[in-house]
């Protein structure tokens, strides 16, 4: 009798991917041979088990009650009406977004000085006017991704643009929220002690932690971002980051 | 089973109807082949959402002719689970862990369903074809779970027949050395009751 079967070709048999000359060989050795039919019949057990234990394992998982036809018809192309509203649906958050760059980057003219200027303005400064509109248009940018789908492959590119747009404008107004808390701190320790020296000190000194604050948000928040892309709770964190921007921003205007 | 072919000529001409009719069909096996190829739930949704959409927005770009509409639906689903493997490559670096924090931002809402779906799915052949890489993965799945042949594979992998075919045959050998001896048993008891 010839050598037995190689595995190779058992395997290639209970796969089907044999040669006919190869199947003919096979069985002509099988018929002569108990050893390799009991060798071949293993490799079927095997892989009916192996299979059938695969099927059980992903027969037994469903997807979750949000995956349904619902949640992507805004994507799917209707009629032309239709069509030209979510047209129109997407490019608002794009339009909010350019509006509150413009807002931010005439206000960002002013953050040198406030930066360097060593008293606390006793108004609202125009730059921080700017930036809480800027702030309410980057709200509006992250609100109007809230239903969009994050299933549509195409739309990636544009979510990753709106969502650097987001994390820059509110790592830029973080920096006008930095002045705004030395302000707020500057302010509230004239009014506790009469050392305007000591007041101006700290409210200087506070840049330091806060500047650490800012660097760690803004590399956190990058990184949590770009895991999320998309992702409804992405705009999320960038709606509440935002909102928290805005009301220290308004604070401003109570000093 | 409903006539595919009807179905896609009614959504081209703009049936809606017909549309959901095609996303409820092919939801469940396409959400089971992207879990198996990428073992994570969530991840297996948008992978599966985002293959459906993409089919039924891109409709027209389909031929009856060159594949079943499931093959071609497959064809997608592998694709956008590779990008997912790429993405996942990505996201094990971690700014904020190589900073000097211990571990990344952890998902805060992964859901009861996830840890669920988890314990269902702990076999020893499900942990082997997990083990697997993406290519034999893909393979064992294409075939064992979907039942393609090796041409539809061939089709779906962007690969020749012959490759198609020693890929089964290589993720089949993985899995019989990777399974104990004692797995092969109890699975051998578990298929006799």
């Amino acid at each position: 009798m010839n050598s037995h079967l190689t595995d190779e070709v058992l395997i290639g048999n209970i796969h089907r991917t044999l040669t006919d000359a190869q199947r003919e060989a096979m069985v002509r050795h099988l018929t002569d041979c108990p050893h390799c039919r009991a060798r071949l019949a293993d490799h079927k057990a095997l892989q009916q088990r192996i299979r059938n234990s695969l099927l059980a394992d992903l027969r037994a998982v469903q997807p979750s009650p949000g995956m349904r036809f619902a949640t992507i018809t805004p994507q799917v192309p209707g009629d032309k009406k239709a069509a030209l509203w979510r047209l129109s649906r997407q490019l608002f958050p794009v339009a909010a977004a350019l509006a509150a760059l413009i807002g931010l980057g005439i206000s960002l003219m002013d953050l040198p000085e406030s930066i360097v200027r060593l008293y606390a303005s006793p108004k609202p400064t125009s730059a921080s006017s700017l930036s809480a509109l800027a702030c309410v248009f980057f709200a509006v940018t992250a609100v109007g991704n809230y239903r969009e789908s994050r299933f549509i492959q195409l739309r990636s590119s544009l979510f990753g643009v709106l969502a650097f747009i987001l994390w820059a404008g509110t790592a830029v107004v973080g920096l006008q929220v930095i002045v705004v808390v030395r302000d707020v701190l500057f302010w509230i320790m004239t009014h506790v002690s009469d050392n305007t020296q000591f007041a101006l000190a700290l409210g200087n000194w506070a840049l330091i932690p806060l500047g650490l604050v800012w660097i760690a948000v803004v590399i956190g928040g990058g990184e949590y971002h770009y895991n999320r892309l998309g992702q409804r709770i992405s705009w999320q964190f960038f709606s509440w980051t935002i909102v928290g921007e805005l009301c220290i921003l308004i604070l401003s205007n109570f000093i | 089973m409903p006539d595919f072919e009807a179905l896609i000529q009614r959504w081209r001409k703009g049936d809606e109807r017909a549309a959901e009719t095609l996303y409820n069909h092919f939801r469940d096996s396409t959400f089971r082949l992207a879990y198996g190829l990428l073992g994570d739930p969530s991840d297996a949704e948008e992978a599966a959402q985002d293959a459906i959409t993409y089919a039924l927005v891109n409709i027209h770009r389909y031929d009856h002719r060159r594949a079943s509409f499931s093959t071609w639906l497959h064809t997608i689903t592998v694709c956008r689970c590779r990008d997912r493997y790429r993405r996942n490559r990505l996201k094990k670096f971690s700014l904020t862990a190589w900073i000097g924090g211990e571990e990344g931002l952890p998902d805060p809402h992964p859901g009861p369903e996830h840890h669920a779906i988890h314990a269902e799915t702990s076999s020893q052949v499900w942990k082997a074809v997990q083990g697997l890489n993406p290519p034999l993965r893909e393979a064992i799945l294409l075939r064992y779970w979907s039942g393609h042949t090796f041409r539809e594979m061939a089709d779906i992998l962007g690969c020749p027949v012959p490759t198609a075919q020693s890929r089964v045959r290589l993720a089949y050998q993985r899995l019989r050395a990777t399974l104990a001896p004692t797995e092969l048993v109890h699975l051998e008891e578990e298929e006799s009751r």
